[in-house]
């Protein structure tokens, strides 16, 4: 959220999983899922992930990857809480920074803060990374 | 399918703000804005199609600049499919994570606030870790 947030008040448009799945959860469909994967998302993990990874990697590289593609830039938080998720999270995580790196496009890459100085720090390099990218308030 | 697909975002009220859920929903309510929205122990849940959402987005950012957050949510307010009323309880599917990151709210503020101010700031220098080499050397030299 505080990435996302970051990114829309300096005039960029964030890539967030909200709206996949936003438009997944709220599409009618025959496939109209109890949750927020089918198949064809399974099946387009296969263009990111070896078939002998976890579908639970799988399935979130199917609805993640496309996002990858359509990004200009990326910033990367590391050091996150345990609350970020689960084990598939985690890997999948793993498996979008070697995306990001292997894309070769403008990347951040900062730390969750823990103190004022260090937040400072951050929310600076993400507006000074945000305006270098250009856009409408940047 | 739809045309027109309504949003949702949730608009998070950083916890050192001066705000509650329900005075933004109230000021929201006023505004006479076509959404629907539902208040939360963070801040508020609103759903609409973007040019709304837009536009209230930027009149609850009027109340406190540095102190509400929002970004995108995928499933609607009430959803079964993640309610916790259908699910038998628990927290929803983010909401630790959500936590974490609403602790965190009152330190963002602090950086946003020192941007506008134009403040130096000026990163730490890191220490690298210390080899092994150089520390069986250090050993090595207090051997006695």
């Amino acid at each position: 959220m505080i990435l996302s947030d970051l990114v829309e008040r300096f005039g960029h448009h964030p890539l967030g999983i909200g709206q996949e799945i936003g438009r997944m959860v709220t599409t009618p469909g025959l496939d109209n899922p109890p949750l927020n994967i089918t198949e064809k998302e399974l099946t387009r993990g296969l263009r990111y992930v070896a078939v002998e990874a976890p579908s639970g990697i799988r399935g979130r590289m199917g609805v993640l990857g496309p996002l990858v593609e359509q990004a200009e830039a990326a910033i990367v938080v590391k050091n996150a809480d345990y609350a970020f998720g689960c084990s598939g999270c985690a890997r999948a995580n793993i498996q979008l920074i070697y995306m990001l790196r292997r894309k070769k496009i403008p990347t951040l890459e900062i730390e969750y803060p823990k103190t004022r100085e260090e937040a400072k720090v951050m929310v600076k390099r993400v507006v000074d990374f945000l305006r270098g990218l250009g856009g409408t308030n940047g | 399918m739809r045309e027109k697909r309504d949003v949702v975002r949730i608009f998070v009220i950083s916890p050192d703000s001066d705000l509650t859920p329900e005075l933004l929903y109230r000021y929201m309510v006023n505004q006479k804005m076509n959404l629907k929205m539902k208040e939360t122990c963070f801040g508020l849940i609103v759903v609409g199609d973007e040019k709304s959402l837009a536009e209230a987005l930027h009149e609850v950012k009027k109340l406190d600049k540095y102190g509400i957050f929002s970004k995108v949510r995928g499933y609607p307010p009430g959803d079964p499919r993640i309610c916790r009323a259908s699910r038998g309880g628990g927290p929803r599917m983010g909401f630790h994570f959500l936590e974490y990151e609403f602790s965190v709210l009152p330190l963002i503020r602090e950086g946003l606030e020192s941007v506008e101010r134009g403040e130096e700031v000026r990163e730490r220098h890191v220490e690298e870790r210390v080899s092994v080499k150089e520390v069986e050397k250090a050993f090595r030299e207090v051997e006695l």
